[in-house]
């Protein structure tokens, strides 16, 4: 990129997203049918909402910013949720809050019972127990429905290893819905 | 634990999907369900999540496309500056080096002419000699071939900053 580039670039007022192959009315469009799918994966399998609320806006940043390779729909939601699935492991290699300060609110919040569903209720300590691999496998094989070869290039394990860890996941899961989330 | 696949998992998996599950499906499919471990162990993790994906969907209002738009071209916009500045850092770098190298210099030859620091201070025209000094020691011919020098190398440096980009 040339000085002259850069000033054009900076110039112009309807700066588009570079690298970007959506126009702002076809990511709001995008967005509207994605973000929710998006933030319950990630609400879900880090058991977070307000972490969810913040790497979700952040992985639609990304994929915006990120020369996206994402060709139609279906292939930018799984690029979509491979940046969400990727900003999620960092969140957990990073070192653990140590400060009272650092620890969201949400964290300290009272569930309202009204919001808490049946299955959920179930389901929440059960996913719990889970490690957070197999809660993200579990996740994206049967609440959005992802092929093996589609869970492996989401979360970068190998194709061949994600039919055994799956089926290990979800016996687990079984396991601990049928004993009431308790096993 | 044995991975082989169900000869019926196939089967599930389609009622599952098309959302047959369970008033629409097979009597008979509902019936292995029932007496197969790794049938009932899909239809019970895959109905229980599905339900937790639908009930989840409303659960929080997201925040305006048009936010997330505008923080991207925010985000890149600052890519676009950083890409900029960070040659225009190494420039004014090597500019600040070359100007105290040649304060250096200056000092030097002042301290040198005036026979010392304290000469230096109470000779006030010390600095002033000691440029003419160096300037003539050196040569305006060496000095203009050294001013060219850097000029070049100035331009092929910016040139290679953003011959890059």
């Amino acid at each position: 990129m040339t000085a002259q580039q850069v000033v054009q670039a900076l110039q112009r007022e309807d700066l588009t997203i570079a690298g970007s192959p959506m126009d702002s009315e076809e990511f709001a469009a995008f967005y509207e049918r994605s973000a929710r799918p998006l933030w319950a994966y990630l609400a879900r399998t880090s058991g977070d909402p307000a972490l969810a609320d913040d790497l979700m806006q952040e992985s639609f940043v990304r994929f915006l910013c990120a020369a996206s390779p994402a060709d139609g729909e279906v292939d930018a939601r799984r690029y979509l949720f491979r940046i969400g699935t990727n900003l999620l492991r960092d969140h957990w290699r990073r070192p653990k809050a140590s400060s009272i300060e650092d620890v969201g609110e949400a964290v300290f919040a009272v569930t309202s019972c009204v919001e808490v569903l049946d299955s959920q209720a179930l389901l929440m300590p059960a996913l719990g127990k889970l490690k957070p691999r197999e809660r993200q496998l579990v996740w994206l094989a049967h609440a959005e429905e992802y092929s093996h070869k589609e869970i492996a290039e989401i979360t970068g394990l190998g194709s061949a290893s994600i039919r055994l860890l799956l089926f290990r996941a979800r016996r687990k899961l079984a396991t601990l819905l049928r004993d009431g989330g308790a096993a | 634990m044995s991975l082989m696949e169900c000869k019926r998992s196939t089967d599930v998996r389609e009622v599952l999907a098309s959302g047959h599950w369970p008033e629409a499906c097979p009597t008979e499919l509902r019936e292995h369900v029932n007496s197969c471990r790794r049938c009932g162990d899909a239809v019970l993790v895959a109905t229980t999540l599905r339900k937790a994906r639908a009930s989840a969907l409303p659960e929080r209002p997201v925040v305006s496309p048009s936010l997330i738009w505008w923080r991207a071209q925010l985000r890149q916009r600052q890519v676009v500056i950083q890409k900029v500045s960070r040659p225009l850092i190494g420039a004014q770098l090597i500019a600040l080096m070359i100007v105290v190298c040649v304060a250096c210099g200056l000092a030097a030859e002042a301290v040198h002419t005036s026979g010392g620091w304290q000469g230096l201070v109470h000779d006030a025209a010390g600095v002033g000699s000691a440029v003419n000094s160096f300037v003539s020691g050196v040569g305006t011919a060496t000095l203009t071939a050294g001013a060219v020098m850097v000029a070049l190398l100035g331009a092929v440096l910016v040139y290679a900053a953003f011959g890059r980009e």
